[in-house]
Parts: structure tokens; sequence; C-alpha cells
């Protein structure tokens, strides 16, 4: 009972906001109280996922969906409200600056190490080698009270930290694995707490997990406590959406991640499906405002005007995938603002734009130019994070601008060459494409302050650099007021909306679907992870 | 001075006849072929729309004679895309085969003719090679230099390469040992009058029917790797990219699969049939 009236509120929480936007999405659980009765205990789930990432954990979304099977955290995140988890209970300091967590006593990792302080303090450097943009939570690390108590302290208050916390990204490991296992061992099959363990990770091929039996831990918005249901996971990686749909209806797949938009229908009809609208950053267009045609305002504001974003989100992905106009914050987080109204499609306005930013003149190719140089953008993107029918949006756009005399190169890189950092640099490119998942509007901090720990964020991809606005950023964020800090979140949302420094496309959306004979299946609030751990196959 | 003329008539009329005798499926395949010669040479005269612009009101388009092979999932126009895409499909099958015949040549005939210190090392590194399947040999030479229309055409070059350098070296080998190269030995001939006037062109021979076959087999390796996202960058018109970006709606739109793909199949067997026909032809044992 206690469980229905938990997703029945996150349900209608959810819905309250996207229904703001104009976009309904479905529940984001497969439910079934019935079908309880109909369970059978055991069995293998096989889930078909698009992208493999090189590490089970880190600071890679696609690593938050992993590591989520194999650890715990401090606390849990459900649908806008903490909650306890590993941490009982908690208490800041009156500067905010230091919180103390009370543990949970009965807790082992799956090679048997108690789950204490000392665990935790042990997984302190882990975070802050292994998540790149660990710097912006402004954590400084834990000091051990006693041996199930520990404070974090702070630089910042940061009324974040327990969202970044309840993120999939800080889950603990085992302190024997930490000290003891290679590094390749701690990627490929970290030791958690959590309800499945790591068999075995074939590369290229899945990951194969099996419950942990001693579970019995789970945090209060989960569906049941104990062991997993199924016996198995088996966790495969199917880069293409049309394998991942077929491998679904022949029933080789249980469940299918982001299956074609064209198929969404039949998998309505056919199957179960969960979406969620990723919190953070949509998929928008970030602009460089270092260097470039782009660090003048109007030729931003020109190519937006220049693109039918509403129509051709609604072309390619057939209503699956929400418009986003925000270029900031996307529909579901927290503090949101719609912007959606700001840039119609508008090409006379465009090229209006264009003519008063002196690029008057045409070069061979009937592009537009100045001082002999044509108004030329390259726009490279990472196909693990931008899949195929995101790079159809973009040929639109790229067509679209073309009609104002904008020329667009798309530029796809392969997940290796992304994370390795190419055209990654201000001289490399003019526009960037990409989400971020981020459960607060803390993303604001991530990805436009110019600086980590006295280097350049290289999560600022539109390489903004201007400290009265970064300081703006950090007092919206420190703001205990609700109103106020709503009132501060707003005016920044609507300040990058007008600079046209980063405009929304879509939002990420995590759409699956599922086989009918699999109930239970639900998706987190904070980052649309699913959680398998309360999957159950029924009798057919 | 009339026993002339005759034989002259006679000789016409002959290359006439020899005209009818080529079989049919080598006259469709010539036909076939120069259509999408021309398609690549000229495809703006071919085409009826711009193979990039979208039209997000007709997307997913069946065949009709507003869009003679339909539209893709943005509206774009599949038969100028197909024709445009000849072009980069037709020059990734000829530079690969150049690539290819380019490298075997040199390693073929050093393989055969240099001394024994260079040629025994070239020869075992090409039974290396060949022991890779073509395809696997081309997926690492993209690996190495990036999916891109160049690194195809180098790569698929360079995968087929290792065949056609053994059949050279075999060849020459062949060629080599004959009566007639040992005579002009014999009558003092230098080694580079031999080579140029007996032995490269007798080990050439087999290549020009090769050479043929080998670009149907080339767009059909190069449309792979584009299938498989190994190849040219979207909006690329590219017949495997074409392929590869029409799979996902191949449910509701069996025009992006099917059409891309005939004309994949239809340059593959066209430039097959031709390739063959020289062969016989050189060999001397036409089939009727």
């Amino acid at each position: 009972m206690k469980r229905i009236a938990m997703t029945a509120r996150a349900t209608s929480k959810v819905a309250a906001i996207v229904l703001l936007a104009g976009w309904a999405p479905l529940p984001a659980f497969a439910t079934g109280s019935a079908d309880q009765d109909q369970r059978v205990d055991g069995g293998t789930i096989t889930y078909v996922h698009q992208q493999e990432p090189p590490c089970l954990w880190g600071g890679w979304v696609q690593q938050a969906y992993l590591a989520r099977q194999v650890f715990d955290y401090l606390v849990s995140y459900d649908n806008g409200q903490i909650r306890p988890w590993l941490a009982t209970d908690w208490s800041q300091s009156s500067d905010r600056k230091t919180i103390t967590f009370h543990l949970r006593k009965d807790v082992v990792f799956t090679d048997g190490t108690k789950f204490d302080a000392d665990a935790v303090i042990a997984n302190y450097p882990v975070w802050e080698k292994g998540i790149g943009w660990h710097g912006f939570t402004y954590m400084q690390g834990f000091t051990k009270v006693d041996d199930f108590t520990v404070e974090l302290h702070l630089s910042e208050p940061n009324p974040e930290i327990y969202n970044v916390l309840a993120n999939g990204h800080y889950g603990f490991q085992s302190p024997t694995s930490i000290a003891r296992n290679t590094s390749e061992q701690k990627c490929l099959a970290p030791v958690g707490t959590g309800p499945w363990r790591v068999e075995k990770w074939t590369r290229g091929a899945g990951i194969s997990f099996v419950r942990n039996d001693a579970y019995n831990w789970a945090p209060p918005n989960a569906h049941h406590n104990g062991r997993a249901y199924a016996q198995r996971l088996e966790w495969r990686f199917v880069p293409d959406a049309t394998t991942r749909w077929g491998a679904l209806v022949s029933g080789e797949a249980d469940v299918a991640y982001q299956p074609p938009s064209v198929q969404w229908k039949n998998a309505q009809r056919q199957f179960q499906t969960l979406s969620f609208v990723a919190t953070g950053r949509p998929q928008g267009l970030s602009f460089n405002v270092s260097r470039g045609p782009f660090t003048d305002q109007r030729v931003r504001q020109a190519f937006v005007d220049a693109v039918d974003r509403k129509k051709i989100v609604q072309a390619v992905f057939k209503g699956t995938v929400p418009f986003e106009g925000n270029g900031s914050l996307s529909k579901t987080t927290p503090l949101y603002l719609n912007v959606d109204d700001n840039y119609p499609f508008d090409p006379a306005k465009a090229n209006k734009l264009l003519d008063e930013a002196g690029w008057t003149a045409r070069d061979a190719n009937g592009y537009r130019a100045k001082d002999g140089k044509t108004l030329e953008a390259r726009l490279p993107f990472n196909q693990a994070i931008i899949d195929a029918e995101g790079a159809v949006a973009l040929q639109v756009i790229q067509d679209q601008v073309k009609n104002v005399g904008i020329k667009v190169d798309l530029i796809p890189l392969t997940q290796t060459e992304g994370f390795a950092g190419a055209y990654s640099k201000p001289g490399d490119k003019e526009i960037s494409f990409g989400y971020w998942v981020w459960p607060s509007p803390n993303i604001l901090d991530i990805v436009y302050n110019h600086q980590l720990k006295g280097q350049p964020n290289g999560n600022n991809t539109t390489f903004f650099n201007n400290p009265e606005i970064e300081e703006q950023i950090i007092d919206a964020q420190r703001e205990p007021d609700p109103k106020s800090r709503q009132q501060k979140f707003n005016t920044l949302q609507q300040w990058f909306t007008d600079q046209a420094v980063a405009v929304g496309v879509y939002n990420f959306t995590y759409n699956v679907a599922i086989a009918k004979n699999l109930k239970g299946l639900w998706q987190d609030q904070g980052n649309g992870l699913l959680n398998f751990y309360d999957a159950y196959f029924v009798k057919e | 001075m009339t026993a002339s003329v005759t034989g002259q008539a006679r000789a016409a009329s002959e290359r006439q006849r020899s005209i009818f005798k080529v079989p049919l499926s080598v006259a469709l395949s010539v036909l076939v072929a120069l259509f999408f010669v021309a398609a690549a040479i000229t495809p703006a005269a071919l085409s009826t729309h711009s193979p990039f612009d979208t039209d997000l009101l007709s997307s997913l388009t069946p065949p009709a004679s507003d869009h003679l092979l339909g539209t893709d999932d943005i509206g774009r126009d599949l038969y100028s895309r197909i024709i445009w895409g000849t072009r980069q499909s037709l020059l990734i099958g000829l530079g690969a085969m150049a690539v290819a015949l380019t490298s075997a040549t040199v390693l073929g005939f050093a393989a055969a003719l240099a001394p024994r210190w260079i040629a025994e090392p070239i020869d075992r590194i090409l039974e290396i090679l060949l022991a890779f399947p073509t395809l696997l040999l081309a997926l690492l030479f993209v690996a190495l230099l990036g999916p891109s229309a160049t690194s195809l055409l180098f790569s698929v070059g360079i995968g087929t390469a290792p065949g056609y350098a053994r059949l050279i070296r075999a060849q020459t080998l062949k060629v080599k040992s004959s009566g007639y190269v040992e005579a002009a030995w014999a009558l003092g001939h230098p080694g580079h009058t031999i080579f140029r006037q007996h032995i490269a062109p007798n080990a050439f021979r087999p290549l020009v029917a090769l050479f043929a076959l080998g670009i149907g087999q080339s767009v059909v390796w190069a449309s792979g790797l584009s299938f498989l996202g190994l190849g040219v960058a979207p909006p690329s018109p590219e017949w495997g990219a074409l392929l590869e970006a029409g799979k996902a709606n191949i449910t509701v739109a069996w025009w992006l699969e099917i059409f891309p793909g005939v004309a994949i199949v239809f340059v593959a067997l066209s430039f097959t049939q031709i390739g063959r026909y020289i062969q016989d032809r050189l060999e001397g044992t036409l089939h009727q």
C-alpha cells in the first residue's frame, strides 16, 4: 500500500511538470501488484542497452546506470524528496558546511567486508579521482566520528548535496577491494553492497550480474526488501536500435533500451513501456562564445531563429521525445524555467540579424561570408551520446541553416574519440551538441563555470567565461530560501536563453520497452536508471 | 582492288556479327554500368531534387510521381540521393581498385623479380596478410585511419591488394620462365627491355579483367563498411550509408532499404559480368 501511494505521488509530480510543458510521459514503473501472485522466483532478465562504458562506475550517466545495480548510496532520491538508505538519518551544522550522517550497522559488501565509517572514508579519494566534475559538489571529504557516524565537509553550502549523493555516481565500493584489487578489477567488477554483483564482463558483448543473496537494505522507494527477485541479470550491449528492438520482438531480450521511434507505438501496443525525461541539461546547441563567429550574439540568435526546432523534434522522434527550448535545464529538473516559446522559427529574422552582423557577402557555394571568410561552423558529435535519430535531427538543422547561408560541418565521433578529447578545445569547434543528466539545477555550475580546480573546465562546452554570471550561479546555488532560489535560477535560465549561449532542442529521454511477462521494473527519478532489483517474471 | 573491297566487307561483317555475339547479359550490364557512370559524372542532370534538401512535411513518402523512389525520414528524395551517391560509391570502388592494383603491382613484381633477400620477406608478408579475410583487413585500416570516404577507399584497396599481389607474382614467375623470355635473354636484350616488352604486358593481361571484377566487389565492401557506420559521414548519400540510415524505418518504409540495395546489386553484377566477359575473351574461351 505504501509503495502504491509513493508511486502515485511520483507519477503525479513528474506528470505535473511535463504536462505544464505540453508533453505527457508514461508512468515510470511497470506495475503489477496483482501480478505478485503470479510471481516466479528466479530467472534471468536480459536487457539490451546501447552504450558500453569503459568502466562500470564513473562520471558518465551510462556508468551510473550500471553502478546503481552494484552499489548502494548514503541517501535515496524519491521524486524530489531525499530519503534514507545507507545513512539512517543526518543533520547539518548551522553554517550548512558540515553534514553528519549516521550509518546502518547491518550492511555488508559482497566480499564480506563490513560497511562502516571507514568504508565511507576509503571511498572519498576514489570519487575524487574517478568522477571528473566532482569538484563542483564542493565536497572536501569525510571525517570519522565513530564506527557508524561520519561528517561530510563542504567548502560551500550546497542544498543540492543530497541529490548528488543519491545519484548513481556516488556509490560505495568495498575498502578491501579498493586496497587490494587491481585497477582493472575495480573498473570491470567493483565490489559493492548492492542487490547484484558482477560475475563477468565480456567486452563488446555484455555484463553478467548475479543477485546478492544477502541483500537486505533496499532504499525506502524500492518495492520490496530482501534479495532481488530474479536470479541473474544479463546486460547486453547492442548499439543498434533496430537490433535491440528485434531482440525484444524475437524474445531474445526482456527489456530493450531506446527502441526506434518509429516502433514506439508498436512497443506500447505489444509490450509495456517506461519513459523518463532525464533531469539536468537537455540535448541542445552550445555555441562557442570564446572565438569564431558565435562570439557575436546576433549570429547565435540568427542560427536559432533559422531552425524549426519543434517541427524537427516532432518529425524525427515522432512524439517519443519532447521538444525543449531551454538549453540549460530540462523539463524535469527542479527550478526549471519553460522558454519553449522563445526563438520561434523565423528565417527572415535570421537573415536580418546576419546582415546586421556584417555577414552580407556570399561565397562560391552561396554561404554567407565576411572579410573573405565563410560563415562556417564545425559541429562534432559523439555517437555514444547522440544516437542515430539525434544525428538525423542534426542533419535537418544543417539543412535549415544552409537556407540562411550558414555552413555546418557535422563531424561524427566514436565513443573512444569523444572521450579521448577529440574536438574539445576552443579552436576545434564552433558548436557542441549534447546532454548532461543531473538531478538538480546546479548543473549550471558544472557546464558554465570556466574553471575546475584552477584548470579549464572540460564540461564547459560553450567556453563561457563570465565571472559575474558564474558568481550569480554560485549565489543561486547557495540560496536557502526556496522562493528566492527559484527567482535566481529563473533569471539565470532566461539570461542564457536570451544570450543564446546554449539553446535546447530535445530532452534526453530514457525510453524502454519491456516484455509483458516481466513486472515491477521501475526508473529512478533522479536520472531514469532502471532498477532491476524489483523486477520479476510472472507465469504466462 | 575488288578482292580487297570484298575482304574489307567480310571483315566488317564479321566484326558486326561479333558484336551481335555479345551475350544479352553482358549488353545489359554495359547499359547498367553506363547509366551509373553517367550518374556519377553528371548527377545533376539525372536527379529530380537536391539530395540534401529536407522536407519534414514529406517524410517517409512512398514511391510516387513526385518522388520516384519515395523519401526518407526527413523528406529527402531517395532517387536523387541514390543518383548523387553513385559518384561516391563508384569513386570508392574505382579508387580502391587503383590503390589495390598499384600496391599489388609493386609488391607482386618485387616478390617475383627482386633479389631473394627482398623477395622472401615480401612473400612472407603477403602470405600473412592473405591469412586474414579481406573485410577484416579493411576493418583494421578503417580503425586506424578513421571513418571517411578516403579511408574507405584506402582500406578496401589495401585489404584486397595481397590477393592481387600474389596473382601478379605467380603470373610474373610464369612469364619469366617462358621460352620467349629465355630467348630474349639469349639474344642479349637488356633486363629492362625484357621487362617492358615481355614480362609486364603478359603479367598485366589478367588484371584487366580483374580490375572490372574488383570494382563491383569494392563497391560492395565499401557499402558494407558504411552500413556498419565505418564509412562516409552523414548526410552523405553513399549507398551503404543510405542502407544504414534506412534500416530503423524498414517496417514502415521498405523503399529505404530496397532501392539502395538494388543499386549496389546492379553495379556489382554489371561490373562483374563485364569483367568475366573480358576475362573469357582474353582467355579465348568466350561462351556463347
